[in-house]
């Protein structure tokens, strides 16, 4: 930021009826001079100028007191005006207080360029950057009162810490930390469902998942166990199914109605299968499905004939009828009319194609077969199923012709089977609850993620996202976390360092401007502490000020005008050309506020340099409220305020 | 445009089916035809939404000779559910249900409606016969029931 | 075009080293904050960063 002054306006304030205080050069309307040394008899209005330009740049809203101290004595009047013209970064700003004597008010207005906004707006609207560095501790570090440089070593009216956060541009790195956090919420706002922000709610679903992971492993090893068991169960049945056939196969009495009933189980088993798979093939014929269909069917077909369906004119015949010039009755088409009647009657006709599928449907019903009952098949399917079921109870009842041990075994061989099939049903009722991907079998169970291998996985990948998105806004959140943290060490951290630049820079400073040792700026905490061997005199004050002052500003990539009242004052004559060889040196813009007996020693050191104005202004007594204004150098270095008197 | 049968049926039908068995069911599709033909038989349709879960886009091959008859079944069915019987009013049915573009010659309706054929199929076999074990037995019981249903 | 005061960048390095980050962290940081004195900072970048920052646990 830089920022420059280029005039001052006063109406209706106090003794200035109407003064205008030019502060840039004639050929350049918008670059300052250098130096502005501006000749003000005490009484003529300095303090105000300087107490104005503070409050202006601050934005400083007046109490009705301080409005009505503006309001001239000499003569009446109700409105007063005090207006500055800046220059920021190249863009002007015209920032104007008007007073309202009559209600003891005061309102700002602001002018800006068309690129920034422009317009006027009746605020004091400097960019906001800008407003929020201007506060009125501040606004002292550049709008200087020599006569109360104590000021800057009072730890409530100063902010030393506060103005390098500024001039080095720290407070850049904390607009840094609300970014962060800006980026943070959104974050959070996009993983809604999550909900997890927190350490400990990912600890929760970490420990969750593992759960369910733990969970699908141990439902796997009880599948592979199940399966396992049931797969040797099986085994077992057959096998004891074997031995209960070999007890009964090899007594000699049973042996051979044992091996005419397995024969005949056997025959009939391919009986049934074979009757099952005829009646399953004519079923597979709809017309044979049953009487009802086959009646529909010959229905259809029927009417399909009675209507002619499929109408052998289809939809194309009209779309190309309404192309032609004459219609087949050999009236003529003669306009869109007609043409659109006919294509309206083409969308009630099929098309061709369509005709093709509907044919290929009557074909297929046209000549069907009359429905051939079924019962004869079924009955006798029926009865294989019923002959079976009996051969198997009378092998069954072989065993009873056994000897009475054989019978026993054979007993407890049967005993054995119905216990194991009993325990293979239930074994493999539990292998497909846990391995079922059927949604009706997982719900008629009421199977759960702790019961269902599929549910486990299901449950588990929703666990998994959660636990990415909630990991992933957590890690963040200690990012942002860390950045931050790292934000306020590295202010912090560059604030010590600038500080222990700044001391030892105006340090030297100081002696060089004294000749002498005898007064040290010790350290900066909010304000700067001063170490005086023999007491701090205000001469010294003021020389600590203006080394402090200008170190500050000058390693700053911000450049403030410097305006100062009584530079020099209270300093001897030595330190007077110190100062004055110095200053101009550390500010692009300097303006000074100065009376007569301030000109020896300093102005002869600003004399030097060459972009310098010399303006002498005082009240003109021949006219009430009239202010005489010169511009001549000769006229100001004669000058002579204290009498009050012109001397040519 | 697919052929879905729902969760609840394969369910219902999973003792009785097996693919290269010579003793059960082969294809699904026997599953969904079972249920298919009492539904139009019965010219009862069932809830679209319960289809969950689709079987194939297409006739399989066991059932490509049949297709026409099939669709001669469900127009025929329609045909009774809607109790229609002017020649426009049966071609406007088969301009909604046949799409000659479609690889089945079915259109998307023609597609819902066969489904909900199957659910309301389905719903009469539920209620008629407990889950077996056996295709014949089941096979048996089908056959009864639609001898019954039909003569009621 | 704001340069970086050298003792800002000190500082900067110091932090780096404290919180035991990489070199990439340090150009990163360090070309983010002469971007904000420039007023040329993307959110992105600072997204970034925020990424590549180590956590070690507490």
């Amino acid at each position: 930021m830089n920022i420059n002054l280029l005039k001052l306006d006063f109406k209706n304030i106090r003794d200035f009826r109407e003064l205008t205080i030019p502060l840039f050069k004639e050929k350049d309307v918008n670059t300052p001079f250098h130096i502005s040394l501006i000749q003000m008899p005490n009484g003529t209005g300095k303090t105000t100028a300087i107490n104005l330009l503070r409050s202006i740049v601050c934005g400083e809203i007046l109490e009705k007191e301080i409005v009505l101290s503006y309001q001239p004595t000499r003569y009446k009047c109700d409105e007063g005006y005090f207006g500055v013209l800046l220059i920021i970064d190249r863009d002007l700003y015209s920032l104007g207080m008007h007073f309202d004597y009559r209600n003891g008010v005061m309102k700002y207005e602001t002018s800006r360029p068309k690129e920034v906004g422009g317009g006027k707006s009746f605020s004091y609207d400097l960019p906001p950057y800008i407003r929020n560095v201007m506060t009125k501790n501040f606004t002292r570090l550049f709008v200087f009162d020599g006569e109360f440089s104590e000021n800057i070593l009072d730890n409530k009216k100063t902010e030393a810490e506060t103005s390098i956060k500024f001039l080095y541009f720290l407070d850049r790195l904390e607009l840094l930390k609300i970014k962060a956090d800006t980026l943070l919420e959104n974050k959070r706002k996009s993983t809604k469902d999550t909900k997890v922000h927190t350490q400990q709610g990912l600890t929760k679903l970490e420990t969750e998942e593992k759960k369910l992971k733990q969970t699908l492993v141990d439902l796997n090893k009880q599948l592979k166990k199940f399966k396992e068991e049931s797969v040797s169960t099986s085994q077992e049945i057959e096998d004891l199914e074997k031995k209960n056939d070999e007890l009964l196969s090899e007594n000699e009495t049973i042996q051979a109605e044992f091996i005419e009933f397995t024969t005949k189980i056997s025959s009939l088993e391919n009986d049934i299968r074979n009757g099952t798979n005829i009646i399953l093939n004519i079923l597979r014929t709809p017309s044979q499905f049953s009487l009802k269909m086959n009646d529909k069917l010959k229905n259809l077909s029927e009417n399909m004939s009675k209507l002619k369906l499929p109408r052998s004119v289809s939809s194309e015949f009209f779309k190309e009828l309404s192309d032609e010039d004459e219609c087949i009755c050999g009236r003529p088409i003669l306009n869109d009319s007609i043409k659109k009647k006919i294509l309206e009657k083409a969308e009630q006709y099929l098309a061709a194609d369509h005709i093709t599928t509907t044919n290929c449907i009557k074909g297929s019903i046209r000549n069907m077969d009359d429905y051939k009952e079924l019962s004869n098949l079924r009955d006798n399917l029926y009865s294989y199923i019923n002959e079976k079921q009996q051969l198997i109870q009378a092998k069954d009842l072989l065993k009873l012709r056994l000897d009475e041990k054989d019978q026993e075994k054979a007993e407890k061989i049967k005993q054995e089977i119905i216990r194991l099939s009993s325990n293979l049903v239930d074994l493999n009722l539990y292998i497909q609850s846990l391995e079922t991907k059927n949604s009706a079998f997982q719900e008629e169970f009421s199977l759960n993620e702790y019961e269902n291998i599929n549910l486990c996985q299901k449950k588990l990948i929703e666990k998994r996202k959660r636990l990415d998105e909630a990991s992933d806004t957590v890690n963040f959140s200690n990012g942002v976390s860390l950045f931050k943290k790292m934000m306020d060490n590295i202010i912090s951290s560059s604030i010590d360092k600038i500080k222990e630049d700044l001391i030892s820079k105006s340090n030297t400073r100081i002696s060089q401007l004294m000749g002498n040792k005898d007064v040290v700026l010790e350290k900066i905490e909010g304000c700067i502490y001063v170490d005086g061997k023999k007491g701090v005199s205000q001469g010294q004050s003021l020389a600590v000020a203006y080394a402090f002052l200008s170190t500050l500003f000058e390693d700053s990539p911000h450049k403030v005008p410097f305006i100062v009242d009584s530079p020099v004052g209270s300093l001897d004559l030595k330190v007077r050309r110190e100062v004055s060889d110095l200053i101009p040196k550390l500010f692009a813009q300097l303006i000074v506020f100065i009376i007569s007996s301030e000109r020896n020693g300093f102005v002869e050191g600003i004399g030097k340099y060459e972009d310098v104005q010399f303006l002498t202004i005082y009240k003109d007594e021949r006219e009430t409220g009239s202010i005489a204004f010169h511009t001549d150098k000769k006229f100001f270095m004669q000058f002579h305020s204290e009498n009050e008197e012109v001397q040519v | 445009m697919t052929f879905r049968l729902s969760n609840q049926a394969k369910s219902y039908f999973k003792n009785i089916f097996g693919k290269g068995s010579d003793d059960k069911l082969d294809i699904l599709w026997d599953e969904y035809y079972i249920c298919l033909m009492i539904g139009f038989s019965e010219v009862k349709i069932g809830d679209e939404a319960s289809a969950d879960s689709e079987i194939t886009k297409t006739f399989p091959q066991a059932y490509k000779d049949q297709r026409y008859e099939i669709m001669a079944s469900l127009i025929a069915s329609e045909i009774d559910r809607r109790g229609i019987s002017k020649v426009k009013d049966i071609e406007n049915l088969m301009l909604s249900i046949l799409d000659h573009n479609s690889s089945t010659e079915l259109s998307s309706e023609g597609h819902r409606l066969m489904n909900r054929y199957v659910a309301g199929g389905f719903e009469i076999i539920k209620e008629n016969i407990r889950e077996v074990n056996e295709l014949h037995m089941f096979l048996i019981k089908y056959y009864d029931i639609l001898i019954n249903v039909t003569n009621e | 075009m704001i340069k970086l005061n050298p003792r800002i960048e000190e500082a900067i390095r110091n932090e780096i080293s404290v919180q035991k980050q990489s070199e990439d962290v340090f150009d990163m940081l360090k070309n983010l904050i002469i971007n904000i004195f420039n007023n040329n900072d993307d959110i992105l970048e600072i997204e970034q960063l925020i990424k590549s920052l180590k956590l070690y646990a507490t």
